[in-house]
């Protein structure tokens, strides 16, 4: 199975939850009542049909050839780009975390560090931490200090 | 006369040194974004919307207009040097950039598509500033069902125009008018898609979901030219400057490109990337020696820059005069609008004419000072090509970071951040298109309320929707938009069967 041929079944998924939830919509009080549902309900059923259509399309166009087969294969392979992203968005949520806790500039340093540490390795480990020092400072003048953009600070207050 | 009244009044508001000062901040900002391979001026925009929150809206305008087209002229500097388009609409500049640079000529190719850009971008500018103001007063008289439909069509049209699977376009629009529709419903207080999380109740921030589909996603989806490893790359140049041969092949090309490039910039969906393709082909056909195209041609590099600038000129008419973007990059500036509590659209020029005219102006001082700092600072700009991806894009990562926090104030958001952002990327490996998602997100309330009170109107029914001659003329305008891209692809299958 290719990563098109799931997504079309996400979206044909995605239809019909979102035309069930459209239907146990509560009677608005105010106005005519199924004012907020005739809207959503034609974008339900429109998904709907899309995604069957894309379901068509796929098992229409099912690989035959072995090259085919590969291909498809390749785009659900996982691989260094695949590990990469996988690993940015927990840094992302690591983030997350710990941007009230522990403020801007520290919180921000950990992020840049642990993603310049997974991309360029350790040997730059010195570099990495200077790039990420001089980015989670200067970003923070510039958003807190100039833009009025207030950012959370550590325990330690001033930073 | 009133636009050229109209006109002066915005230089002296855009020629002003602090916005001469923004307009080239963006311009060098925007460069240096779209001049990474993969990301284009959607991405440059959106990633540096947040340094233009605390400015007044002709100023964060302005700013943005140079952030625009600073990162085409960008995303050209890559595509000569390195052969990595910034972004679609520099793929043209490619085809006979490239090879010129490494003939040697790498000196002229960028003399040319900035010179190029500046002379397709000027023109178009005049060309905008005297079509927005009939288009504004035309779309005055539109109401609630002539507007959804517009907003019907321009969705469409994004949809099925842009590349690729035209279902996975309608796909992908739908789920955006989705995401626009959660949240508690202004008019009836119903809560509708919230699944009970108090987050959701006032509904997803379409900046949000711009700056995750167009920064985190591109740079998610760009991951996998990092382990590309660096390449080869000219750092030393001459004079940055073309010869009186190279003019004289050239001027032609450039001024039949600016208003091809200009009218496919008008239509929704279009954009850039179709109008310098048309523009390279239509070179190409006219051309005494066809067989030069792709071996450096430089008539073959102005044409498409031309184009692609002034196609970006033309793609701001829907977006300023109706309140309907066209591109991706137009939905982010539309976007961008909103948040400083402006409503794109005829009232816009009706009203607000310091800000319109103020940015039309600036265009024409942003081309001039874009052309100056891409002629003579060409050899520093390019520098930038030379840091490691793997440096900038974590850089541009944490930069999405702070800037959806200067947006909503909250952490949780950085989890909507990251699932729209993981969103973007799967749907883009799997070759559906995001612009129309995020289109659809940003005019996707205004087209509900504008089908809601068509809709009432009516008595409940669906009458509206052949209610005006207008109304009927945009029917068929949606139909042809979805049926002409299918015919399309069935004639060119068509004779490739009968070449095979």
């Amino acid at each position: 199975m290719s990563l098109s041929t799931i997504m079309s079944m996400v979206v044909t998924l995605i239809g019909a939850l979102y035309t069930f939830s459209t239907l146990m919509l509560p009677a608005a009080r105010i106005g005519n009542p199924t004012a907020p549902k005739v809207f959503p309900l034609i974008l339900g059923i429109a998904l709907l049909i899309l995604g069957f259509l894309l379901i068509i399309a796929e098992l229409r166009n099912l690989p035959k050839t072995e090259e085919e087969k590969k291909k498809a294969k390749a785009s659900l392979a996982f691989g260094p780009v695949e590990k990469n992203i996988i690993f940015t968005i927990l840094n992302g949520i690591l983030y997350a975390l710990l941007f009230n806790p522990i403020g801007y500039i520290f919180s921000t340093f950990i992020f840049l560090n642990l993603q310049l540490l997974i991309f360029r390795g350790k040997q730059k480990w010195l570099n990495s931490m200077l790039i990420s020092t001089i980015f989670a400072v200067f970003a923070f003048l510039l958003f807190n200090t100039f833009l009025g953009v207030f950012l959370p600070t550590s325990p330690l207050q001033f930073i | 006369m009133e636009s050229l009244q109209l006109l002066f009044h915005g230089f002296t508001i855009a020629a002003q040194p602090m916005n001469i000062l923004w307009v080239t901040i963006g311009g060098i900002l925007g460069t240096i974004v779209g001049m990474l391979p993969g990301l284009g001026p959607a991405t440059g925009v959106a990633v540096l919307l947040p340094l233009t929150f605390t400015m007044g809206p002709v100023a964060a305008l302005i700013t943005m207009g140079g952030v625009y087209y600073g990162a085409m002229y960008g995303g050209s500097r890559s595509s000569i040097l390195i052969n990595t388009p910034g972004d679609g609409a520099a793929i043209a500049a490619t085809f006979d950039g490239y090879p010129m640079a490494m003939s040697g000529r790498a000196e002229s190719a960028l003399a040319m598509s900035a010179i190029a850009s500046f002379i397709g971008g000027t023109i178009s500018t005049f060309l905008i500033a005297f079509l927005a103001v009939p288009v504004s007063k035309f779309a005055l008289k539109f109401g609630p069902s002539e507007y959804f439909l517009l907003y019907l069509f321009a969705l469409t049209a994004t949809a099925t125009m842009s590349e690729g699977d035209k279902v996975k376009g309608f796909a992908a629009m739908i789920l955006g008018l989705m995401i626009a529709t959660i949240g508690i419903d202004m008019q009836s207080g119903v809560s509708r898609f919230t699944f009970g999380i108090l987050e959701l109740q006032g509904g997803i921030d379409f900046l949000i979901v711009i700056i995750a589909m167009f920064a985190l996603g591109e740079v998610l989806k760009s991951f996998k030219n990092i382990s590309d490893g660096k390449k080869q790359m000219q750092t030393k140049f001459g004079k940055v400057w073309i010869s009186k041969a190279d003019w004289k092949v050239s001027w032609k090309p450039i001024l039949r490109a600016t208003p091809i490039g200009f009218f496919v910039g008008v239509l929704p969906g279009a954009g850039g990337t179709i109008a310098s393709l048309m523009a390279y082909s239509t070179e190409k056909q006219l051309s005494d020696h066809p067989e030069q195209f792709g071996h450096g041609a430089i008539e073959g590099l102005a044409a498409p820059e031309a184009a692609n600038n002034s196609a970006s000129v033309g793609a701001l008419i829907p977006m300023l005069a109706l309140g309907v973007p066209g591109s991706g990059t137009t939905a982010v500036m539309m976007g961008a609008l909103l948040m400083l509590g402006l409503q794109p659209g005829p009232k816009l020029f009706q009203m607000q004419t310091e800000i319109v005219w103020g940015l039309i102006a600036s265009m024409f001082i942003g081309n001039i000072i874009l052309a100056v700092i891409n002629i003579p600072m060409a050899g520093l700009l390019v520098r930038v090509l030379s840091v490691p991806p793997k440096i900038l894009y974590p850089i541009v990562l944490a930069l999405t970071f702070i800037g959806t926090y200067a947006i909503s104030n909250s952490v949780s958001s950085f989890y909507l951040l990251l699932i729209f952002g993981l969103m973007g990327y799967f749907l883009g490996k799997a070759k559906y298109p995001t612009s129309p998602l995020v289109l659809a997100v940003i005019v996707g309330n205004s087209m509900e309320q504008s089908f809601r009170r068509a809709y009432t109107l009516s008595n409940a029914s669906f009458d509206f929707l052949v209610s005006s001659p207008l109304c009927i003329i945009l029917i068929i305008l949606t139909i042809g938009a979805i049926v002409l891209p299918f015919i399309q692809d069935y004639m060119r299958n068509k004779k490739k069967a009968v070449n095979a």
